[in-house]
């Protein structure tokens, strides 16, 4: 079922693709001095990630918001970050940088009701143009950039998209499979597939922050290879929660798991993170790096020893149980599929 | 479904007033196979002149590792064995897949042996087999213990499930509840602590309805389990 688009988001799309095609993005992106230094110096078995903590709603102009992406890039490519990791709802900048209503619609995040109206009526070109965006940005860094959800319509729904570029050819993508309740209220459906990235530095799966509740996902993806799952995530509405889950999740499944978050209105105290199994951390807590729980936009990086990951011993392989899997396959398909 | 009216406290040590759930808490490891008889039958005792519902620390019968429940009346109501074992215990037990849940007028229990508490797949299982409260009796190291041993294994067992999981150890004992922030903004309502006699009050009822949420389970995309469920059972 389709919403009536309101008159002003019309008039917005018109005004936003005629002062700011995602073409032009592209090209505005393309054009920014590459920086002292480029990603893809990776070192054999080392991936350094950088989580960028941005604080949300700085800029109104893309110029502006342009400039300062490329100053937190450099921080990233200072440490040889080849992976770099923004928050969910980063496309959401672009939409304030709009020539009117950004504003207005910055807020569609405070129902469900307007995030579905602002997807009905701008979203296909959100879509495009955060694409264009992002994926010059990750051409221009030569770094592989996970940019968070970006509304994407399938069909007739829309779907939380998560975005991998920098790969070559099409960017990676995954869905949220179980989209929380904001989404579900706006009209978000779940993803279908689940895969993960294989790279030459390290195989990539992208989770929503709500995904990682199961740990099924996790596993799927541990199974099919993944080593680093990275979750976008947006300002944490409790900061146990948000800090520990993705930190038992690397430790269950062997993993690193990466989760960046926003700086939005200084309410919440914002927690990102790189975390991994309790033997490849220092204080052995599973934390490989992670931000004071504070309001500042920073910059974090991490580094990710892989090669030491594989070299894990599974204890749990060693005790796996038949009939507890029988069990658990009996309620999960109760209908004997 | 009743509310409880929880004790977390030492092996016979007398209950708070007004407590009707009752678990203990030991600073030793499980009762060894020699002395379990002796000790359930005393537990047994308890519960009756009580008029508690118990749940004693572990014990062992031959290779299993064990808890039980037992009623106001002595009688044992329902019991687990240990479906995984720490490596220690590796050689001395063996593990056991029947994941049972036990009928209680507070709710659907399930007892959790050690380091279940620590398995997602056992966790899970007993939520989708109906499970609302865990009670978690585990050993820990006192030598290496922190109180995030308890947040590896009961509180991300009340999370990923969204059950209320009672913590007992050696070390203490602790409440979770799945995280909501007008409970408890950390999913804790008892932090680890050993100042025994621990009470608390839990009414899952007038939880799940004051806090009008979709249970975590009901989130779970099965669609994507069964096309990957050769990953999943791998």
């Amino acid at each position: 079922m389709k919403t009536k688009i309101p008159l002003s988001l019309s008039v917005t799309r018109h005004l936003a693709q005629a002062v700011l095609s995602p073409q032009r993005a592209r090209e505005e992106v393309l054009s920014l001095a590459p920086g002292e230094a480029r990603g893809r110096f990776a070192l054999e078995g080392i991936l350094n990630v950088a989580c960028l903590q941005l604080k949300a709603g700085q800029f109104h102009r893309f110029g502006d918001w342009l400039q300062h992406m490329a100053a937190l890039m450099g921080e990233a490519l200072k440490k040889e970050s080849l992976l770099v990791c923004l928050p969910k709802y980063a496309f959401l900048e672009l939409v304030r940088c709009l020539p009117s209503g950004g504003e207005g619609l910055f807020y569609a995040l405070r129902s469900p009701e307007a995030y579905r109206q602002l997807l009905e009526g701008l979203g296909d070109y959100l879509c495009q143009l955060a694409c264009e965006v992002f994926d010059a940005l990750a051409q221009r860094y030569g770094v592989y950039l996970a940019a968070g959800v970006i509304p994407t319509r399938v069909g007739d729904s829309w779907r939380h998209r998560m975005y991998l570029f920098g790969g070559e050819g099409e960017p990676y993508t995954q869905d949220e499979l179980s989209p929380g309740a904001f989404a579900r209220q706006a009209g978000i459906t779940p993803g279908e597939e689940l895969a993960v990235k294989q790279t030459a530095s390290g195989t990539f799966l992208l989770l929503g922050e709500e995904d990682l509740g199961y740990y099924e996902y996790l596993k799927i993806g541990a199974a099919m290879g993944a080593d680093v799952v990275v979750t976008p995530s947006w300002e944490n509405p409790d900061v146990m929660a948000a800090v520990d889950l993705p930190r038992l999740r690397a430790q269950e499944e062997n993993l690193f798991v990466v989760r960046t978050a926003a700086v939005c209105d200084g309410l919440n105290p914002v927690v990102s993170g790189a975390y991994g199994p309790v033997a490849l951390s220092r204080m052995r807590d599973g934390i490989i790096r992670e931000t004071a729980r504070g309001e500042e936009e920073r910059v974090l990086t991490a580094r990710l020893d892989l090669d030491r990951l594989h070299g894990l011993v599974d204890l749990e392989v060693a005790q796996r149980s038949p009939e507890l899997e029988a069990q658990l396959r009996e309620l999960y398909f109760p209908e004997g599929e | 479904m009743s509310a409880i009216d929880l004790c977390l406290t030492t092996s016979f040590a007398a209950p708070k007033s007004g407590a009707n759930f009752v678990v203990f808490c030991d600073p030793k490891n499980a009762v060894p196979g020699f002395a379990s008889k002796g000790y359930l039958e005393e537990c047994c005792r308890y519960a009756k002149k009580h008029r508690v519902y118990l749940v004693p620390w572990m014990f062992t019968v031959g290779p299993q590792l064990c808890l039980c429940l037992i009623d106001p009346e002595g009688q044992v109501i329902g019991a687990s064995r240990a479906a995984s074992l720490s490596m220690e215990n590796a050689g001395q037990y063996q593990c056991y897949s029947d994941i049972r849940v036990a009928q209680t007028p507070f709710g659907q229990v399930y007892l959790s042996v050690d380091v279940d508490v620590y398995s997602p797949q056992i966790g899970r299982l007993a939520a989708l087999k109906g499970a609302q409260l865990v009670v978690a009796s585990q050993y820990l190291d006192p030598f290496t213990y922190s109180d995030d041993a308890v947040t590896q294994g009961a509180w991300n067992l009340a999370q990923s499930n969204d059950l209320w999981v009672v913590s007992a150890t050696n070390m203490g004992g602790a409440v979770i509840c799945p995280w909501d922030d007008r409970m408890a903004s950390d999913g804790y309502v008892i932090r680890p602590n050993d100042f025994y006699p621990i009470g608390c009050h839990i009414d899952l009822e007038k939880f799940w309805q004051l806090h009008q949420r979709e249970n975590i389970l009901q989130g779970l995309n099965r669609g994507v389990l069964k096309k990957y469920k050769e990953f999943l059972m791998r």
